[in-house]
């Protein structure tokens, strides 16, 4: 659609900015242009409860600003009315309220008596904005006993998890893909059969509309969506402490063995504990998550060189969870149980440093 | 020394980090992929290279934690490297 300062015509759309807004109406003649509300004036303040479908004269409408003529494309004129049912339409509704300025406004309203849609240029515009605001929001959940898998989206995970040779990797992978959508649902709004997935010859998923990364372990899955790389690791302190009860002789080998010579200048294995151990690797696995995905050699890995954070949730205080990526500083925190997710307060969380 | 015994060897090794496993490890045939039919994740695969270096005297140089896909994969690796 394009906009033109030409003489309007009987069933036109017709546009007039007002200030930084553009206000939209149905035009009939000079006495009769139909729009929902009255031009956005400032010195007429009035609540969205308040505004109606009105019909004014063109002076009215247009508030003394130059008015211009929607142009349809060819697509377009396809998919329009007829001049008589956009203006029938528009009459029928004279009166009628429930706007919004986000979701039901006056653009929504001539698109929806020319088109029959309901659709808004400045709600797509600030819906796309927010979806690309500076985002970082991390959800755990630990894995319920109980898990019935179920056709996934997109076919290809699906497939993918129903070949899993080892069911409890199956349930990790299951749960933490359901993780994902309810974390996009959540931050995006999108639903998750719109998005496009893709995966590497690596194996690594990603979506054009957003990024994440995923983690699981054998008893919790741990998702990060953001707009930038962002990278995600969890373990449970638990589970390894078992190990390490058994054989701790091998913990400062493990050390050793994934600190880069730099970070071995300040950090002595030999007494290391098992946090430390879990904080550096978390920590690595996750930046190699968000910046590389393709060869994990925690040793060639600097911290130092990459912004990472290291916690655990209150209520779940086993998990240790590393998160690495450049919008870090927007961290927020869900945890889900039960189907519902709940935001983790910051004195919930503490921090391992 | 012989393929049959490096694999034992392995299994001895993968065992000894996750008994919980121990059906599915003493079963387990050189194509099974480590991740996705064993289960192990890269805390354990990390485990598994520290504990093959020192059984097997050999040293993983410029290998990622995650280049290998199969127990076959790991046991060609060690074969390679004992020469």
């Amino acid at each position: 659609m394009k906009w033109s300062p030409e003489e309007l015509f009987f069933g036109d759309i017709a546009r007039v900015k007002i200030g930084s807004v553009y206000h939209y109406g149905i035009f009939c003649s000079e006495q009769e242009v139909i729009a929902f509300g009255y031009p956005p004036l400032r010195i007429r303040e009035i609540k969205d409860s308040e505004v109606r479908v009105v019909s004014t004269d063109i002076e009215t409408f247009s508030a003394g600003n130059f008015v211009e003529r929607a142009i349809l494309d060819s697509a377009e004129k396809k998919r329009a009315k007829t001049p008589e049912e956009i203006v029938s339409a528009a009459r029928a509704r004279l009166g009628e309220g429930g706007y919004s300025l986000l979701h039901n406004n006056c653009e929504h309203f001539v698109n929806e008596c020319v088109f029959g849609v309901r659709r808004s240029s400045q709600e797509d515009e600030a819906r796309a904005r927010w979806n690309k605001r500076p985002l970082f929001a991390v959800f755990v959940m630990k894995l319920p006993e109980d898990l019935e898998i179920e056709k996934l989206y997109p076919r290809e995970r699906s497939r993918e998890i129903f070949l899993s040779g080892n069911k409890e990797v199956k349930k990790q992978r299951y749960a933490v893909w359901k993780l994902l959508e309810r974390a996009v649902s959540r931050c995006f709004g999108y639903s998750f059969t719109d998005l496009h997935f893709h995966k590497s010859r690596e194996g690594k998923w990603s979506a054009d509309e957003f990024q994440f990364s995923l983690s699981h372990t054998e008893t919790a899955v741990a998702v990060v969506v953001s707009n930038a790389p962002c990278g995600i690791d969890v373990e449970d302190s638990e589970r390894r402490g078992e190990y390490y009860g058994k054989h701790p002789e091998k913990l400062p080998k493990l050390i050793s063995r994934i600190l880069s010579e730099k970070e071995k200048e300040t950090i002595v294995p030999e007494s290391a504990s098992l946090l430390d151990f879990l904080r550096i690797w978390t920590k690595k696995e996750s930046v190699f998550k968000a910046y590389d995905g393709k060869k994990f050699i925690p040793d060639g890995i600097e911290l130092s060189d990459y912004r990472t954070k290291t916690f655990r949730v209150l209520e779940l205080p086993e998990l240790i969870l590393s998160v690495s990526g450049d919008q870090i500083d927007q961290l927020m925190v869900y945890t889900e149980e039960n189907g519902s997710l709940k935001k983790i307060p910051a004195e919930e969380m503490e921090e391992i440093l | 020394m012989e393929r049959e015994e490096i694999i034992e060897r392995l299994k001895e090794i993968l065992l000894s980090e996750d008994d919980r496993k121990a059906d599915l490890i003493e079963n387990c045939t050189e194509d099974m992929s480590l991740a996705e039919d064993l289960g192990f994740n890269s805390v354990a695969l990390l485990y598994m290279v520290i504990d093959i270096e020192e059984s097997f005297g050999i040293r993983f140089e410029n290998v990622g934690i995650n280049d290998f896909e199969t127990l076959g994969e790991v046991v060609d690796y060690i074969e390679e490297q004992l020469g």
